[in-house]
């Protein structure tokens, strides 16, 4: 059952003056059928959002270590002209 | 002159319906179904809503077009010159943006979602309460809907899965890490630079380390490489012994800056440390922003700021300057003896001077809603007074 917008409001003013973020998070993921559909949308999308922005550092990452490798190879290979 | 301009204007509109792109692959895609007209537009009620509600809006802050366009539609009253410029910008952006946003869903796909679901446990928690498909369906609803309601928003998204979509396309993360691990371990390393870059005392320092330690990897790799290219252009690699020995030198420290670059990105806690900082840190930049919820501690403050008190106190302030400013224009100073309505008795209705208000409000609420912490701002909803109740709280006073 969803609940109250008054309900809602006291969990939340809990959460907040808790200061707590887990918290918060934790509660959303508890509760996540009896928000609003509208609020379940929001927090999908925020939760989506934030592992999505995760996943681009990891992707700027393995691009820079693609670019890495490519200069290890290369170095390793002047090093073997120079030593032969 | 105005005819050139229109003209001007015209060509503009086609060069950007020529030249949308595809926000995550960058291909041109063609509108097609997207390509509405103003009357397509307001044959339709939820595209009428998202253009004048929303898009509309957004892109006109003062509120005069979207007023004088729904006074055009509705009381047939004839636009100006520069309206019907600003309605056909307008509307050729508000088709690209849902053209655009059609493309952004198709890549929301069971696959995707899965692998997010891998990666991030609270997606895995949702999608198990809601189900796939349902969840999926809330993803793309959701998207479509920010493409016209929060352009800014829906742009760093797709700007997040243009990097992912990028790397997926090209290699797999896994396997670099583990190529890169390989490669590394036969080359004497220290946690320096880690350790260096995450010795900040506050997140945005960690951050800021960090994307040094990024920035020097790009510069190393590029000496590396040019180093390269200077000896491979020449006919012989060293002229003496010395010189042989100077240069293998060089290329050793060359591969241990590389390698120790690349030691610090195989480290989970870089990752890790880059995304913390990058969402807690945002503290630290969060005066540059200005509006939107960045912190708890913003939470809370628009929490305090919307009760019902502290609204019916900004509607005395506002009340009171405006009754200051009705006195300068020779009117009354009480606000008791304005006028009720448009009776012609000397000064501005006090109806108007309420909906200016509730309007403001609103403005201040949409001001939050912008720019912030995707998930602080889904928790602020139920702490802000609908428009029906802000107006019973001032018709209180």
């Amino acid at each position: 059952m969803t609940m109250s917008n008054e309900e809602l409001r006291e969990h939340i003013d809990r959460l907040i003056d808790k200061g707590d973020r887990a918290a918060m998070e934790k509660f959303a993921l508890d509760n996540f059928t009896e928000l609003p559909e509208s609020m379940q949308k929001d927090v999908l999308l925020a939760f989506y959002e934030e592992a999505l922005e995760k996943e681009a550092d990891k992707s700027t990452i393995v691009k820079l270590q693609v670019q890495g490798l490519d200069a290890l190879g290369k170095l390793e290979a002047i090093k073997a002209d120079l030593e032969s | 002159m105005d005819r050139a301009f229109r003209r001007q204007d015209e060509a503009r509109a086609t060069r950007q319906r020529e030249t949308v792109r595809n926000p995550v692959t960058d291909e041109v895609i063609a509108l097609g179904a997207h390509d509405l007209t103003i009357a397509d537009i307001f044959k339709n009620d939820q595209a009428q809503d998202l253009f004048v509600n929303y898009f509309l809006r957004g892109m006109d802050t003062s509120g005069g077009l979207s007023k004088a366009v729904i006074a055009a539609q509705f009381n047939a009253q004839p636009l100006t010159e520069d309206q019907h410029l600003g309605l056909e910008r307008a509307r050729t952006q508000f088709n690209a943006r849902r053209a655009q946003a059609e493309q952004m869903r198709k890549h929301f796909s069971d696959a995707d979602l899965g692998e997010m679901a891998e990666r991030d446990e609270r997606i895995q928690v949702i999608t198990g309460k809601k189900g796939p498909a349902f969840t999926l369906d809330f993803l793309k609803g959701h998207i479509a809907d920010l493409a016209i309601k929060n352009p800014d928003r829906f742009d760093e998204i797709a700007n997040s899965l243009k990097t992912v979509h990028s790397v997926r396309k090209g290699e797999k993360a896994a396997r670099v890490d583990k190529l890169v691990d390989s490669r590394i371990k036969q080359y004497k390393l220290t946690d320096d630079t880690y350790l260096a870059a995450t010795s900040g005392d506050s997140t945005e320092e960690i951050r800021k380390a960090l994307q040094g330690a990024v920035a020097s990897k790009l510069t190393g790799f590029k000496a590396a490489l040019s180093f390269i290219f200077k000896r491979r252009g020449a006919n012989k690699l060293y002229e003496s012994f010395q010189e042989q020995k100077a240069l293998i030198d060089e290329c050793n420290q060359c591969l241990l800056d590389v390698a120790n670059v690349l030691r610090v990105t195989i480290s989970e806690q870089t990752v890790g440390a880059l995304h913390d900082a990058a969402v807690n840190g945002k503290d630290a930049i969060e005066e540059k922003r200005g509006s939107g919820i960045q912190s708890i501690r913003q939470l809370r403050e628009a929490r305090d700021a919307n009760t019902t008190a502290k609204i019916i106190e900004r509607y005395k302030t506002a009340r009171d300057t405006h009754v200051k400013n009705n006195r300068s224009y020779g009117g009354s100073n009480k606000w008791d003896d304005l006028p009720n309505n448009n009776s012609g008795k000397l000064g501005y209705p006090i109806a108007l001077v309420r909906d200016a208000f509730v309007a403001a409000e609103t403005n201040r609420q949409d001001a939050l809603r912008r720019d912030g912490d995707s998930f602080l701002i889904s928790l602020l909803e139920p702490l802000l007074l609908k428009q029906d109740e802000i107006r019973t709280a001032i018709d209180s006073v």
